[in-house]
């Protein structure tokens, strides 16, 4: 890593080269002509990200600083962080597109993946900043044995970021096809390239600022759209709504529940999946190791809620938008009357009916942009798990030098940028809508139990947490591989055995009782002393006494 | 942290009472969130009637909209109390649990 700006420029230069030629040579032969404001606006965004990427390359030093960005990241600058984590292209496209198909049953999702956030930051956030350093295992086995903890906690953590990673690879794979014309392997090369470029040069700094930017981005061009859709309107909402009742083939429908919960196990499942799983997810919990204390660590909830939730109240608007603005417009339609590109594209060709090529163009680099910056994130969170719980703390017992733990971060870091680009491809064909669903139930039957057990009952032992952990990791595998999105959609079987959508509901108290189970009966000397580590634990998790601090440049 | 400053620290009036505030109320914020939100779950899958209902005659605005996006700003503002009151009493008393513990 002796020269980054050389191998940045080089890329740049390459990807460039690469959007431009094959676009043209792909509207020669078959494909749908290039868009050249997206283009533009695209690579100017890379090349932004590049040099922050530089900037942030050369403020990389320490581990602290990979992982954590030296813990110097504000509390504001963080919350705009993990808002830009948390709103990928798929709540962007997918609520939008929720919306658009179905009214009211795209805002069930968007309140279910919000309320997990004040939960966070009542139960956990200050906790986890007290107690961690690097990744959530830090906390989760701050009194227990650090190999099967640790050990458990990075499994569970590359599941859910490998599964969030092919529902990102795969929608980055599919939107640039309809929207640049380029191929779909393309995209995920260039998607899975530009992030192990951010990860592995600029570690957790890059990674922030590529979030915050993408993040301004994304709200600026949402916020625009909602207010040209409410200003068609006059800004009256009852107008708005009527009209969209009028147009929609489902007509009053759309204003009340429909068909995408129909019955209660499955809602309260959806429900518990989506309020902890936010708790439970690695690149989530890992942001709160960036920020200097528990102060700042409680103001970046508080400002990531409120962007997460009016970005919420945005795309709920942008799919009403595109109810009265798209679904009647020939040019968005194929031959069927279905969407070109399918629902996901709502968002997007309602940016062309508002501002035409530019603002598509815009709207499309920013999609773009979002996935690039969410697998980022996924990624430096999944390269810890496996560089500092795995490497250092299981493999080497602690006893390992930080030089050698950042390089075998970035070597992880690029396996895992390899290992996306390939499951992106393999994924290509595949049915992926339960993934992101999969990501959350695993994250809330998995690492949340033993997170929270860990900070809130003195009781829980080693064993205890490896067998709750285990426990609900397997369980949520088990029943979404048994239940109609993979037993049926994707093997192709007749009928599912597991009648409900969603695991959580059975997942969840799987992994708290056999904790509890196995924590009660467990009468070892090794249990007593973890038992007694506990006081200790409480203390420093109140008030920070003994907490990580930030360093200075 | 050692042993003997962790019974210390809780043996500290203030700490003592840090830890009776706010885990009461941090429980009773996160109880209030996770009531609101599965009674809006189970509305749903229960009495989606109900949500069906319009705000006033002659207006196409449902129960269901308003209360989904009164419960995003709920969310938020649940956030934000809660900002307000670890800033004004918490950190007053784990500073001062701090110096004690100096």
């Amino acid at each position: 890593m002796k020269n980054p700006m050389l191998i940045l420029a080089g890329l740049a230069a390459l990807i460039t080269t690469l959007l431009f030629s094959t676009g043209a040579l792909a509207a020669d032969v078959v494909q749908k002509s290039i868009n050249v404001p997206a283009v533009t606006m695209f690579v100017i965004f890379v090349a932004l990200t590049l040099v922050v990427t530089y900037w942030a390359a050369k403020r990389t030093r320490t581990a602290k600083d990979f992982y954590a960005a030296g813990g110097n990241i504000t509390g504001f600058q963080n919350g705009l962080a993990l808002a830009g984590d948390y709103m990928s292209a798929a709540s962007f496209l997918g609520i939008a597109a929720l919306v658009y198909a179905n009214g009211f049953d795209g805002l069930i999702y968007s309140i279910g993946f919000l309320v997990g956030w004040p939960i966070m930051l009542f139960l956990l956030a200050e906790k986890l900043r007290n107690l961690g350093k690097y990744t959530f295992a830090d906390v989760a086995s701050y009194r227990l044995a650090q190999t099967p903890i640790r050990t458990v906690a990075a499994i569970a953590s590359l599941i859910v970021v490998s599964m969030y990673l092919i529902a990102q690879m795969v929608g980055a794979g599919k939107l640039i096809q309809v929207l640049f014309g380029l191929p779909y392997s393309y995209a995920v090369v260039i998607v899975g390239v530009l992030m192990m470029v951010y990860v592995t040069l600029g570690g957790m700094l890059a990674t922030t600022w590529v979030q915050i930017i993408k993040a301004v981005l994304l709200l600026s061009g949402a916020t625009f759209m909602a207010l040209a859709v409410l200003y068609s309107f006059g800004f009256d909402f009852n107008a708005m709504f009527s009209k969209a009742v009028e147009i929609s083939p489902k007509h009053e429908a759309i204003m009340a529940p429909g068909s995408l919960i129909h019955d209660p196990i499955s809602a309260i499942s959806l429900g518990l999946a989506l309020m902890f799983g936010v708790a439970g997810l690695p690149h989530i919990l890992m942001r709160f190791f960036t920020v200097t204390d528990a102060k700042e660590a409680r103001k970046s909830v508080f400002v990531a809620t409120g962007f997460i939730g009016y970005f919420y109240i945005l795309t709920f608007i942008i799919g009403f938008g595109a109810i009265i603005m798209v679904s009647t417009n020939p040019t968005y339609l194929d031959a069927a009357h279905k969407l070109i590109g399918g629902n996901n594209m709502a968002a997007i060709h309602l940016s062309h009916a508002i501002g035409g090529n530019v603002f598509l163009g815009f709207i499309s680099a920013v999609a773009f942009a979002t996935i690039l910056a969410v697998v980022s994130g996924l990624t430096l969170a999944g390269a810890s798990a496996v560089s500092h719980d795995l490497y250092a703390n299981v493999f080497r017992h602690g006893r390992v030098d930080e030089k050698t733990e950042m390089r075998v971060s970035r070597y992880a870091t690029i396996a895992l940028g390899i290992l996306a680009i390939f499951l992106g491809i393999a994924f290509e064909k595949q049915n992926i809508a339960f993934m992101v669903g999969l990501a959350f139930a695993v994250a809330a039957s998995a690492n949340f139990p033993v997170l929270f057990l860990a900070l809130y009952w003195k009781n829980l032992t080693t064993r205890g947490a490896v067998m709750g952990g285990l426990g609900g990791l397997i369980t949520a595998l088990v029943l979404v591989v048994l239940s109609q999105s993979v037993w049926v959609d994707v093997l192709g079987n007749a009928t599912a055995i597991m009648p409900y959508k969603y695991p959580a509901i059975f997942s969840m108290p799987v992994a708290f009782i056999l904790a509890w189970i196995f924590s009660i009966t467990d009468h070892s000397v090794r249990a007593q002393a973890e038992r007694d580590r506990f006081h200790a634990q409480f203390v420093r998790s109140e008030t920070g006494i003994g907490a990580e601090g930030a360093v200075t440049h | 942290m050692k042993k003997e400053l962790a019974e210390q620290i809780q043996s500290d009036p203030d700490f003592q009472a840090l830890i009776h505030h706010r885990t009461r109320t941090n429980w009773i914020m996160a109880i209030t969130v996770i009531v609101v939100y599965f009674v809006f779950i189970l509305m749903i899958a229960y009495y989606p009637q109900l949500l069906a209902i319009k705000i006033s005659a002659g207006s196409e605005i449902s129960v269901g909209i308003v209360a989904g996006f009164l419960i995003i700003v709920f969310a938020f503002l649940m956030t934000g109390l809660y900002v307000r009151r670890a800033n004004a009493t918490y950190d007053v008393l784990t500073a001062r649990i701090k110096e004690t513990a100096r």
